[in-house]
Protein backbone atom coordinates (compact mmCIF):
# COMPACT_ATOMS: atom_id res chain seq x y z
CA UNK A 1 0.00 0.00 0.00
CA UNK A 2 1.52 3.34 -1.47
CA UNK A 3 1.31 6.37 0.49
CA UNK A 4 0.99 9.69 -1.42
CA UNK A 5 4.23 12.13 0.74
CA UNK A 6 2.71 14.75 0.99
CA UNK A 7 4.66 17.73 2.40
CA UNK A 8 1.86 20.21 2.34
CA UNK A 9 -1.37 21.14 3.59
CA UNK A 10 -4.21 19.45 0.79
CA UNK A 11 -5.84 22.86 -0.50
CA UNK A 12 -8.68 21.47 -0.92
CA UNK A 13 -9.36 21.12 2.94
CA UNK A 14 -7.47 23.97 4.19
CA UNK A 15 -8.30 27.30 5.34
CA UNK A 16 -8.02 30.39 3.39
CA UNK A 17 -4.58 31.71 4.57
CA UNK A 18 -2.74 28.64 3.75
CA UNK A 19 -4.01 28.85 0.36
CA UNK A 20 -1.32 31.86 -0.01
CA UNK A 21 1.76 30.65 -1.75
CA UNK A 22 4.29 32.39 1.08
CA UNK A 23 3.69 30.83 4.55
CA UNK A 24 4.92 28.53 6.97
CA UNK A 25 5.22 25.38 5.26
CA UNK A 26 6.05 27.38 2.57
CA UNK A 27 9.20 28.07 4.10
CA UNK A 28 10.32 25.10 5.57
CA UNK A 29 9.63 23.01 2.52
CA UNK A 30 12.72 22.41 1.73
CA UNK A 31 14.13 21.46 5.71
CA UNK A 32 10.75 18.85 5.15
CA UNK A 33 11.86 17.24 2.10
CA UNK A 34 15.30 17.07 3.54
CA UNK A 35 13.89 15.43 6.28
CA UNK A 36 12.14 12.52 3.65
CA UNK A 37 15.16 11.87 1.90
CA UNK A 38 17.11 11.21 5.80
CA UNK A 39 14.33 8.85 6.64
CA UNK A 40 12.78 10.87 9.23
CA UNK A 41 9.57 11.56 7.35
CA UNK A 42 7.36 14.52 9.05
CA UNK A 43 3.39 13.71 8.42
CA UNK A 44 1.13 15.51 6.26
CA UNK A 45 -1.03 18.21 8.54
CA UNK A 46 -4.48 17.12 6.98
CA UNK A 47 -3.64 13.29 7.24
CA UNK A 48 -5.71 11.98 10.17
CA UNK A 49 -4.11 8.21 10.47
CA UNK A 50 -0.38 8.26 9.42
CA UNK A 51 1.07 6.66 6.61
CA UNK A 52 1.81 2.93 7.34
CA UNK A 53 4.64 3.13 4.87
CA UNK A 54 6.03 6.12 6.63
CA UNK A 55 5.80 4.74 9.96
CA UNK A 56 7.86 1.31 8.53
CA UNK A 57 10.21 3.56 6.48
CA UNK A 58 10.86 5.17 9.99
CA UNK A 59 10.82 2.45 11.56
CA UNK A 60 13.84 0.64 9.63
CA UNK A 61 16.11 3.64 9.26
CA UNK A 62 16.44 4.21 12.93
CA UNK A 63 17.01 0.61 13.05
CA UNK A 64 19.68 0.02 10.53
CA UNK A 65 21.43 3.37 12.17
CA UNK A 66 21.27 1.48 15.82
CA UNK A 67 22.75 -1.24 14.29
CA UNK A 68 25.27 0.70 12.70
CA UNK A 69 26.85 2.07 15.41
CA UNK A 70 26.68 -1.22 17.44
CA UNK A 71 28.71 -2.19 15.30
CA UNK A 72 31.13 0.39 15.43
CA UNK A 73 31.02 0.48 18.93
CA UNK A 74 32.03 -3.22 18.92
CA UNK A 75 34.32 -3.59 16.43
CA UNK A 76 36.43 -0.68 18.09
CA UNK A 77 35.99 -2.01 21.68
CA UNK A 78 37.70 -5.41 20.74
CA UNK A 79 40.16 -3.85 17.88
CA UNK A 80 41.08 -0.69 19.21
CA UNK A 81 44.54 -1.62 20.05
CA UNK A 82 45.17 -2.62 16.21
CA UNK A 83 43.61 1.03 15.61
CA UNK A 84 45.36 2.92 17.72
CA UNK A 85 48.54 1.16 16.52
CA UNK A 86 47.95 2.87 13.04
CA UNK A 87 47.73 6.05 14.28
CA UNK A 88 51.06 8.56 14.69
CA UNK A 89 53.62 6.43 13.26
CA UNK A 90 52.71 3.15 15.00
CA UNK A 91 52.11 4.76 18.63
CA UNK A 92 49.93 3.25 20.57
CA UNK A 93 48.94 4.65 24.50
CA UNK A 94 45.92 3.89 26.87
CA UNK A 95 44.96 7.41 26.43
CA UNK A 96 44.51 7.01 22.81
CA UNK A 97 42.88 3.69 23.55
CA UNK A 98 40.50 5.37 25.78
CA UNK A 99 40.33 8.60 24.13
CA UNK A 100 38.78 6.55 20.68
CA UNK A 101 36.38 4.60 22.65
CA UNK A 102 35.04 7.74 24.29
CA UNK A 103 35.16 9.28 20.78
CA UNK A 104 32.93 6.23 19.63
CA UNK A 105 30.86 6.53 22.27
CA UNK A 106 29.92 9.97 21.68
CA UNK A 107 29.83 10.16 18.31
CA UNK A 108 26.85 6.48 18.49
CA UNK A 109 24.83 8.82 21.56
CA UNK A 110 25.02 11.48 19.66
CA UNK A 111 23.50 10.31 16.83
CA UNK A 112 21.05 7.32 17.85
CA UNK A 113 19.75 10.29 20.69
CA UNK A 114 19.31 12.83 17.86
CA UNK A 115 17.47 10.23 15.52
CA UNK A 116 15.04 9.56 18.86
CA UNK A 117 14.53 12.79 19.42
CA UNK A 118 13.64 13.55 15.59
CA UNK A 119 11.35 10.38 15.63
CA UNK A 120 9.59 11.91 18.85
CA UNK A 121 9.22 15.00 17.27
CA UNK A 122 7.85 13.74 14.08
CA UNK A 123 4.80 11.92 15.81
CA UNK A 124 1.21 12.62 14.25
CA UNK A 125 -0.21 14.90 16.98
CA UNK A 126 3.50 16.73 18.03
CA UNK A 127 3.82 17.66 15.00
CA UNK A 128 0.56 19.02 13.69
CA UNK A 129 0.52 20.80 17.31
CA UNK A 130 3.49 22.39 16.54
CA UNK A 131 2.38 23.41 13.05
CA UNK A 132 -0.75 24.60 14.28
CA UNK A 133 0.47 26.87 16.55
CA UNK A 134 2.72 28.45 13.79
CA UNK A 135 -0.43 28.50 11.26
CA UNK A 136 -1.99 30.73 14.06
CA UNK A 137 0.66 33.01 14.14
CA UNK A 138 0.18 33.43 10.30
CA UNK A 139 -2.96 35.16 10.70
CA UNK A 140 -3.23 39.04 11.21
CA UNK A 141 0.64 38.92 10.17
CA UNK A 142 1.07 42.47 8.67
CA UNK A 143 4.46 41.23 6.14
CA UNK A 144 5.16 37.70 4.55
CA UNK A 145 8.93 39.21 5.18
CA UNK A 146 9.25 36.92 8.02
CA UNK A 147 8.60 33.60 5.83
CA UNK A 148 11.41 34.90 3.19
CA UNK A 149 13.95 35.40 5.87
CA UNK A 150 12.72 31.92 7.32
CA UNK A 151 13.30 30.19 3.82
CA UNK A 152 16.43 31.68 3.31
CA UNK A 153 17.76 30.37 6.84
CA UNK A 154 16.83 27.17 5.70
CA UNK A 155 18.72 26.98 2.70
CA UNK A 156 21.65 28.22 4.30
CA UNK A 157 20.94 25.05 6.94
CA UNK A 158 20.83 22.48 4.42
CA UNK A 159 24.16 24.05 2.96
CA UNK A 160 25.75 23.69 6.03
CA UNK A 161 24.86 20.58 6.87
CA UNK A 162 26.90 18.68 4.92
CA UNK A 163 29.63 20.36 6.11
CA UNK A 164 29.14 19.79 9.61
CA UNK A 165 29.03 15.70 8.50
CA UNK A 166 32.34 16.36 7.43
CA UNK A 167 34.09 17.54 9.81
CA UNK A 168 33.90 14.27 11.81
CA UNK A 169 36.29 11.73 13.71
CA UNK A 170 39.86 11.22 13.50
CA UNK A 171 39.37 7.46 13.52
CA UNK A 172 38.37 7.44 9.74
CA UNK A 173 41.78 8.12 8.89
CA UNK A 174 42.90 4.63 10.50
CA UNK B 1 35.85 21.91 2.47
CA UNK B 2 35.02 19.20 -0.05
CA UNK B 3 38.69 18.99 -0.28
CA UNK B 4 39.28 17.72 3.44
CA UNK B 5 36.29 15.39 2.74
CA UNK B 6 38.13 13.80 -0.47
CA UNK B 7 41.37 13.43 2.18
CA UNK B 8 39.43 11.67 4.41
CA UNK B 9 37.72 9.32 1.99
CA UNK B 10 41.20 8.76 -0.05
CA UNK B 11 42.96 8.45 3.20
CA UNK B 12 40.66 5.81 4.52
CA UNK B 13 40.74 3.69 1.05
CA UNK B 14 44.42 3.85 0.66
CA UNK B 15 45.16 2.95 4.70
CA UNK B 16 45.90 -0.88 4.82
CA UNK B 17 42.40 -1.41 6.92
CA UNK B 18 39.85 -4.20 6.67
CA UNK B 19 36.79 -3.41 4.11
CA UNK B 20 34.46 -3.88 7.00
CA UNK B 21 36.04 -1.09 9.01
CA UNK B 22 36.42 1.38 5.99
CA UNK B 23 32.17 0.72 4.99
CA UNK B 24 31.55 1.24 8.94
CA UNK B 25 33.48 4.41 9.53
CA UNK B 26 32.27 6.14 6.24
CA UNK B 27 28.58 4.66 7.18
CA UNK B 28 29.24 6.07 10.64
CA UNK B 29 29.71 9.66 10.00
CA UNK B 30 27.53 10.37 7.23
CA UNK B 31 24.54 9.07 9.67
CA UNK B 32 25.65 12.11 11.74
CA UNK B 33 23.22 14.00 9.09
CA UNK B 34 20.48 12.99 11.28
CA UNK B 35 21.16 15.17 14.58
CA UNK B 36 23.04 18.02 12.69
CA UNK B 37 19.17 18.54 10.88
CA UNK B 38 17.77 18.19 14.15
CA UNK B 39 19.61 21.30 15.18
CA UNK B 40 18.75 22.74 11.93
CA UNK B 41 14.98 22.34 12.88
CA UNK B 42 15.83 23.86 15.69
CA UNK B 43 17.30 27.16 14.48
CA UNK B 44 15.25 27.79 12.05
CA UNK B 45 12.02 27.55 14.21
CA UNK B 46 13.66 29.78 17.07
CA UNK B 47 14.85 31.95 14.63
CA UNK B 48 11.10 31.92 13.42
CA UNK B 49 9.92 32.42 16.96
CA UNK B 50 12.45 35.74 17.25
CA UNK B 51 11.22 36.73 13.46
CA UNK B 52 7.54 36.82 14.83
CA UNK B 53 8.17 38.45 17.90
CA UNK B 54 9.98 41.39 16.26
CA UNK B 55 6.95 41.87 14.36
CA UNK B 56 5.02 41.98 17.65
CA UNK B 57 7.28 44.41 19.70
CA UNK B 58 7.38 46.66 16.53
CA UNK B 59 3.75 46.97 16.06
CA UNK B 60 3.21 47.73 19.95
CA UNK B 61 5.70 50.66 20.05
CA UNK B 62 3.98 52.22 16.76
CA UNK B 63 0.34 51.80 18.54
CA UNK B 64 1.34 52.52 21.84
CA UNK B 65 0.86 56.18 21.98
CA UNK B 66 -2.44 56.38 20.84
CA UNK B 67 -2.98 53.85 23.74
CA UNK B 68 -1.59 56.03 26.14
CA UNK B 69 -4.04 59.16 25.29
CA UNK B 70 -7.14 56.87 24.85
CA UNK B 71 -8.40 57.86 21.52
CA UNK B 72 -8.90 55.00 19.06
CA UNK B 73 -10.61 51.88 19.76
CA UNK B 74 -9.40 50.72 16.69
CA UNK B 75 -5.77 50.89 17.76
CA UNK B 76 -6.28 49.61 20.98
CA UNK B 77 -7.86 46.51 18.94
CA UNK B 78 -4.55 46.54 16.92
CA UNK B 79 -2.57 46.35 20.14
CA UNK B 80 -4.99 43.54 21.52
CA UNK B 81 -4.49 41.58 18.71
CA UNK B 82 -0.78 41.63 19.06
CA UNK B 83 -1.11 40.97 22.86
CA UNK B 84 -2.35 37.77 21.92
CA UNK B 85 0.08 36.68 19.40
CA UNK B 86 2.30 36.87 22.09
CA UNK B 87 0.65 34.59 24.25
CA UNK B 88 0.69 32.25 21.19
CA UNK B 89 4.17 33.08 20.66
CA UNK B 90 5.09 31.83 24.65
CA UNK B 91 3.15 28.97 23.75
CA UNK B 92 5.39 28.33 20.74
CA UNK B 93 8.44 28.81 22.95
CA UNK B 94 7.38 25.91 25.66
CA UNK B 95 6.55 23.73 22.67
CA UNK B 96 9.69 24.13 21.43
CA UNK B 97 11.17 23.40 24.55
CA UNK B 98 9.39 20.65 25.08
CA UNK B 99 9.83 18.89 21.58
CA UNK B 100 14.08 20.10 21.72
CA UNK B 101 14.92 19.99 25.40
CA UNK B 102 15.95 16.12 25.23
CA UNK B 103 18.15 17.02 22.25
CA UNK B 104 19.90 20.09 23.48
CA UNK B 105 20.81 18.40 26.16
CA UNK B 106 22.43 15.40 23.97
CA UNK B 107 23.92 18.19 21.77
CA UNK B 108 25.74 20.33 24.92
CA UNK B 109 27.01 16.52 26.24
CA UNK B 110 28.05 15.81 22.74
CA UNK B 111 30.04 19.21 22.41
CA UNK B 112 31.67 18.92 25.64
CA UNK B 113 32.59 15.34 25.14
CA UNK B 114 34.00 16.29 21.66
CA UNK B 115 36.24 19.58 22.49
CA UNK B 116 37.86 17.74 25.00
CA UNK B 117 38.46 14.67 22.43
CA UNK B 118 39.18 16.72 19.25
CA UNK B 119 41.49 19.14 22.53
CA UNK B 120 43.25 15.91 23.28
CA UNK B 121 44.15 14.78 19.15
CA UNK B 122 45.33 18.52 19.02
CA UNK B 123 48.29 18.57 21.64
CA UNK B 124 48.84 14.54 20.16
CA UNK B 125 49.49 16.04 16.98
CA UNK B 126 51.69 18.77 18.41
CA UNK B 127 53.65 16.15 20.87
CA UNK B 128 54.02 13.66 17.43
CA UNK B 129 54.86 16.00 14.79
CA UNK B 130 51.66 14.98 12.54
CA UNK B 131 50.19 18.14 10.75
CA UNK B 132 47.17 16.56 9.52
CA UNK B 133 46.08 14.99 12.83
CA UNK B 134 46.52 18.23 14.15
CA UNK B 135 44.78 20.25 11.52
CA UNK B 136 41.60 18.24 11.58
CA UNK B 137 41.21 17.88 15.02
CA UNK B 138 41.60 21.70 14.75
CA UNK B 139 38.71 22.01 12.45
CA UNK B 140 36.23 19.56 14.59
CA UNK B 141 36.97 21.73 17.48
CA UNK B 142 35.62 24.66 15.35
CA UNK B 143 32.44 22.70 14.28
CA UNK B 144 31.73 21.65 17.98
CA UNK B 145 32.10 25.39 18.58
CA UNK B 146 29.86 26.65 15.72
CA UNK B 147 27.39 23.88 17.49
CA UNK B 148 27.38 25.58 20.94
CA UNK B 149 27.01 29.65 19.27
CA UNK B 150 23.81 27.80 16.79
CA UNK B 151 22.05 27.17 20.17
CA UNK B 152 23.32 29.80 22.45
CA UNK B 153 22.41 32.63 19.68
CA UNK B 154 18.92 30.68 18.69
CA UNK B 155 17.79 31.11 22.53
CA UNK B 156 19.46 33.92 23.06
CA UNK B 157 18.15 36.19 20.71
CA UNK B 158 14.43 34.93 22.00
CA UNK B 159 14.65 36.35 25.40
CA UNK B 160 16.81 39.91 23.67
CA UNK B 161 13.26 39.87 22.04
CA UNK B 162 11.15 39.67 24.86
CA UNK B 163 12.40 43.34 26.35
CA UNK B 164 10.74 45.00 29.49
CA UNK B 165 9.53 47.65 27.90
CA UNK B 166 7.30 45.45 25.83
CA UNK B 167 6.04 43.22 28.94
CA UNK B 168 5.16 46.89 30.43
CA UNK B 169 3.03 48.10 27.26
CA UNK B 170 1.12 44.40 27.35
CA UNK B 171 0.76 45.31 31.20
CA UNK B 172 -1.09 49.01 30.06
CA UNK B 173 -3.05 47.41 27.21
CA UNK B 174 -4.83 45.38 29.78
CA UNK B 175 -5.30 48.52 32.48
CA UNK B 176 -6.56 50.71 29.54
CA UNK B 177 -9.34 47.87 28.82
CA UNK B 178 -10.04 47.85 32.03
CA UNK B 179 -10.77 51.62 32.33
CA UNK B 180 -12.91 51.42 29.50
CA UNK B 181 -14.70 48.36 30.47
CA UNK B 182 -15.32 50.94 33.72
Amino acid sequence: MLCRIQVEPNEQSTPDHLNNSINFFWSFKLLTRWMYLIGIPPPAVTESVSCQLNRYFRIVIFFLVLLLHSCILMDGAFNTKSITQSYVSGISTTALFWNLIIDGLNLGMYVVGGHSVLLLLTRPQTWRDLTSSFQLLDEDLPTIGIYLQSRRLTIYAIVYIPFSVFFTKIKLLA
Amino acid sequence: MLCLATLFGIDTIWNEISLVRTVLDLSGFLTKIIPVTALALFCTLARLVTLHLRNIRTSIKENIPSVVSRLKSQRLNSLNIQRNRYLLTCKVIRQLEQCFGAYLTIEVCYIFVGVITSSWFVLMSVLSEDLILGVLSGVIFVDHMAHLYFITSSSDSITSEVTLPILLSLASINSCYADIDR
